[in-house]
C-alpha cells in the first residue's frame, strides 16, 4: 500500500508548476509524443482507485527567457469524453478535477494521427468544448505526404482557432517547435464559439475546418491492403493466426525456458555455494533456501515477462494485434470478452504471469479484470510436474485407451478442464459479477507499419520493471516465510547422525509448518487429504511444483524430484484409516482436481495485486479458486469412489 | 453462453422492419448512413457517432471474420471493425 502510494505521488506533478495532458484516441500516436517530450523521465503508478495506470513525465524547454520544466500526463487512449468504460471516466474525471489528489490539467493537447484527421476532429471538438486553453499535435505528417495526402497546417490552425504542431514521433522531427508551444499555454489563441453538436451541423463544421485546411485525405494505404488480403482471408488467414499463435506460445516455451533453467541452475549452484561455506545449517538454509531461492524464483520469471512484451509489443507495433483479434472476436464472445484478451488467455497456458500483465493490451478494465479472474484456471507449466507426480500414482503408463496412452488422455483431460473451467469464469465475472457492460465493441485495424525499435523496448523494460519492483517483494517475502515455516523449530541435535532423507523429513515432520497442517487438516478430510498432503499444500502456496519436492521430504524420498515411489507406499499413520494406502485413486482424483483449481501460487496472487492495484481482486481470485478447488475436489472424489463402487 | 448478443440483433433488425441497416450491408458493399436507430443504448449511440457513424458519412463493408462476426467497415478514412450486433443499430441508404 505505501509503495503504491508512494509511486502515485512519484507521478504527480510537482504543485504549482505547468501541468499539460495529452489527450488522443488509441493508435494516434500519443504515447510516443509523450516519450520524445519527457524522454526516460517518465513515472508511471496508478489513478487512485482504479486499475488505469497513470504516466507522468517532465519536459524541458530551453528558450531565449531559460529554461521551462513542465509535467506532461499521458492520459487513457480515448475516442470520446463521453466516458462508457472506467479508463475513459478517468479521463472524464480528471479534466473536470474529480479525482481526488489531482489537480485537473492547466491546458490540453489533442494528440490526432493526421492521416485520420476527418474521424478525428470528433474527439478535438469536444476538447474545445471544455473552455480550456487547447492545441492540437498532428502526428504522421509524413505518412500523409507519402501517401499523397495534403494539409496546410497554418490555415487549418486559423481555421480551427487552436495552436497546431505537426511532428513526426518516428523521427523526432518538430519537436522543439512543440516545446516552445507547450511551454507557454497562456499565448495560446482560444476558440471564441465551441463546434456545434448536431450531426448534420457538426459535419459541415468538418468540412469548413478540412476546407479552409485545403485538406487531401490520404489515399487508402495499398500496401496494408495488399497484407490484408492474406492475412485477413478466411482460410490463410486463419491458418497463419494459428501459426502466429502458436510460435507466441511455443516461443514462452523453448525460448525463455532455457534461459530460466539457466537462472535456476545458477541459484541452485549458489545456494549451494552458500550451503558448503557457512557451517550453521540453519542460517545457510534460510540464505541459501529461503533468500536466493526466493530471488531466484523472482528472476525466473524475468525471460517469460520480457519474451512475451517482446513478441505482445511487435505484433500490436505492426499492427497484427487488431488483425488478429478481429479473426478470433467471435470465438471469444462466448466468454463476454473479446478478441483482444485471446492472447492473454493463450500465454497463460504457459504461465498465468505473463498472461495476466498481457491484459493490460485490454482497453476495458471490466475486461482486464474478469481476463485476470480467469487466466489463473488455464493449465500452466507450473502444474505440469505435480500432474506428471499423480496421473503416475493413478494410471499405470502402459494402459491404453485404443492407439492412445491413458496417461496422455488424462494430462488432455486436465488442459481441456482448464480451459473450459477458464472460459465459464470469465463469463461469470463478465456478465454476472462486474455487470453488463454497455461498451460496444469497435477496434481500428491501423494500416502496417514498422515498429519503432525504442518504443518496444520501452515496453520491455517497464514490464520487467513493474513485476521485479511490486510483485518481486512479495514472491521474495513469501518464499522466506515458507521456508521459516518448513524448517523451524530447529532440529540441529535430533537429526544429528541421522541419513539425510530421514533428516529432512524429521525437520518437517516436526515444523510449524507440520502444526498448520495438522490445524487445517480438518477442512481438507473430506477430500481425503491426511495433514501432510496439507504441508505439501502449503509448499505449493510458493509454486505448484514445490508440492513435488515438498512430497518427496516429507515422505523421505531418496530424489527429492521423483517420489513417486514414497508416496505410492505411504500410509495413514493415525486415524479411523491407520494403515490404509493414502494415495487412493479417489484421493488422488480429488488432489488433481484440487490443483486445476486452486490459485496454489504466491506469485500469481502477487502480480494480480500489481496490476489491480488493490489487494481485493487478489483476495477474490485466491477464494473463489479455493471454493471452487474444493468443491470440485469433493464432487471429483466422490465421483471416482462411485466408480470403484 | 452468450444469448443476449444474438437475440437482441433480432429485435433490432424486427424493430426496423424492412429498413437496412449496416449488419446487412453485403460484404464489399457502400452506403451512406441514414441515421442511427432510436432504440439503441444513450451510450452507445453516441460512441458511434464520435466514431463517424453518423447520419451523411460514407461507409464501405471492407470485409467480415471467418467465422461470420464482427466485419470491417472503412468509414471517413479509417477502417474500424463493429460487431452485428452494434452495426444493427446503424440504418443506411443503400447507394445505387
Amino acid at each position: 500500500m505505501t509503495q503504491s502510494c508512494h509511486s502515485t505521488g512519484g507521478a504527480a506533478a510537482p504543485t504549482g508548476s505547468l501541468h499539460i495532458a495529452l489527450v488522443g484516441s488509441p493508435n494516434a500516436g500519443k504515447t510516443s509524443v509523450f516519450n520524445h517530450l519527457t524522454g526516460l523521465r517518465a513515472r508511471t503508478g496508478n489513478y487512485p482507485g482504479v486499475t488505469v495506470t497513470r504516466s507522468v513525465g517532465t519536459a524541458r524547454y530551453r528558450g531565449e527567457h531559460g529554461t521551462v520544466e513542465f509535467a506532461v500526463e499521458d492520459l487513457p487512449g480515448c475516442y470520446s469524453l463521453h466516458p462508457v468504460s472506467p479508463d475513459e471516466q478517468v479521463v472524464a474525471d480528471l479534466l473536470d478535477g474529480r479525482l481526488e489528489g489531482i489537480a485537473p490539467p492547466d491546458a490540453l493537447a489533442v494528440v490526432v494521427d493526421v492521416t485520420v484527421l476527418e474521424r478525428s476532429l470528433s474527439l478535438v471538438a469536444q476538447v474545445l468544448a471544455l473552455g480550456r486553453p487547447a492545441m492540437v499535435i498532428l502526428t504522421m505528417t509524413d505518412e500523409l505526404a507519402a501517401r499523397g495526402g495534403h494539409l496546410d497546417i497554418d490555415r487549418f490552425a486559423a481555421a480551427l482557432g487552436v495552436p497546431v504542431a505537426g511532428v513526426i514521433a518516428s523521427r523526432g522531427r518538430g519537436f522543439e517547435p512543440l516545446r516552445a508551444l507547450l511551454a507557454a499555454p497562456e499565448n495560446w489563441t482560444r476558440v471564441a464559439i465551441p463546434p456545434p453538436h448536431d450531426d448534420a451541423e457538426f459535419n459541415s463544421w468538418v468540412a469548413s475546418i478540412l476546407d479552409a485546411g485545403r485538406y487531401r485525405p490520404p489515399d487508402p494505404d495499398r500496401r496494408s491492403a495488399r497484407i490484408d488480403r492474406v492475412l485477413l482471408h478466411p482460410i490463410f488467414g486463419s491458418v497463419i493466426f494459428l501459426a502466429v499463435m502458436f510460435l507466441l506460445f511455443q516461443a514462452i516455451f523453448t525460448v525463455a525456458a532455457p534461459a530460466q533453467d539457466l537462472i535456476e541452475q545458477f541459484f541452485a549452484w549458489l545456494s549451494g555455494v552458500v550451503g558448503d561455506t557457512i557451517p550453521n545449517t540453519a542460517i545457510a538454509g534460510l540464505i541459501g533456501t529461503g533468500i536466493i531461492g526466493g530471488v531466484g524464483a523472482v528472476l525466473v520469471f524475468i525471460p517469460q515477462i520480457v519474451l512475451m512484451f517482446l513478441l505482445i509489443s511487435l505484433l500490436e507495433n505492426i499492427g497484427y494485434m487488431a488483425r488478429a483479434a478481429f479473426l478470433v472476436d467471435r470465438l471469444m464472445a462466448f466468454t463476454g470478452l473479446e478478441g483482444r484478451a485471446f492472447v492473454a488467455m493463450l500465454s497463460s497456458m504457459a504461465c498465468a504471469i505473463p498472461g495476466i500483465m498481457a491484459t493490460r493490451t485490454l482497453p476495458s478494465s471490466r475486461d482486464r479484470i474478469a481476463t485476470t479472474m480467469a487466466a489463473p484456471l488455464m493449465t500452466c507449466s507450473a502444474r505440469l510436474p505435480v500432474y506428471i507426480l499423480l496421473i503416475g500414482l493413478l494410471v499405470d503408463s502402459d494402459a491404453r485407451w485404443g492407439p492412445f496412452s491413458l496417461q496422455g488422455l488424462a494430462m488432455f483431460a486436465l488442459y481441456l478442464l482448464g480451459g473450459l473451467s477458464a472460459m465459464v469464469v470469465a463469463w461469470v465475472f463478465k456478465s454476472v459479477v462486474l455487470g453488463g457492460d454497455v461498451l460496444p465493441f469497435y477496434m481500428e485495424l491501423p494500416p502496417y507499419r514498422f515498429p519503432a525499435v525504442n518504443s518496444v523496448l520501452l515496453t520491455m523494460w517497464d514490464s520487467a520493471k513493474a513485476f521485479l519492483r511490486k510483485a518481486g517483494t512479495i514472491i521474495l517475502a513469501t518464499s522466506i516465510v515458507l521456508w521459516f515455516l518448513l524448517n523451524l523449530p530447529l532440529r540441529t541435535a535430533e537429526i544429528a547422525g541421522m541419513d539425510p532423507a530421514a533428516a529432512n523429513a524429521y525437520v518437517v515432520d516436526h515444523s510449524f509448518a507440520a502444526s498448520i497442517g495438522k490445524l487445517i487438516q480438518p477442512i481438507f478430510g473430506p477430500l481425503g487429504f491426511d495433514w501432510r498432503i496439507c504441508v505439501g499444500l502449503i509448499g505449493a502456496m510458493a509454486a505448484r511444483e514445490v508440492f513435488v519436492a515438498t512430497m518427496g521430504q516429507i515422505f523421505a524420498a531418496e530424489n527429492l524430484d521423483d517420489p513417486s515411489g514414497a508416496v505410492q507406499s505411504a500410509v495413514w499413520t493415525s486415524g479411523p484409516h491407520q494403515g490404509e494406502l493414502l494415495f487412493t485413486a479417489s484421493t488422488t482424483v480429488a488432489l488433481l482436481v484440487f490443483f486445476a483449481y486452486a490459485l496454489l501460487c504466491m506469485s500469481t496472487v502477487a502480480v494480480i495485486r500489481r496490476e489491480t492495484n488493490s489487494w481485493k481482486w487478489p483476495l477474490v481470485a485466491w477464494g473463489y479458486m479455493f471454493a471452487l478447488a474444493w468443491s470440485a475436489a469433493f464432487v471429483a472424489r466422490h465421483v471416482a469412489l462411485w466408480i470403484a463402487g | 453462453m452468450n444469448l443476449r448478443g444474438p437475440r437482441r440483433v433480432e429485435t433490432a433488425a424486427r424493430s426496423d422492419g424492412d429498413r437496412h441497416t449496416l449488419a446487412d450491408l453485403p460484404t464489399g458493399a457502400a452506403a451512406e448512413i441514414a441515421g442511427l436507430d432510436q432504440g439503441a443504448p444513450e451510450d452507445v449511440s453516441r460512441r458511434l457517432r464520435h466514431l463517424g457513424f453518423r447520419a451523411g458519412t460514407q461507409v464501405v463493408k471492407m470485409r467480415t471474420a471467418p467465422l461470420g462476426d464482427p466485419a470491417v467497415y472503412r468509414l471517413l478514412g479509417y477502417d474500424t471493425c463493429l460487431r452485428r450486433n452494434e452495426a444493427a443499430y446503424i440504418r443506411i441508404a443503400e447507394r445505387p
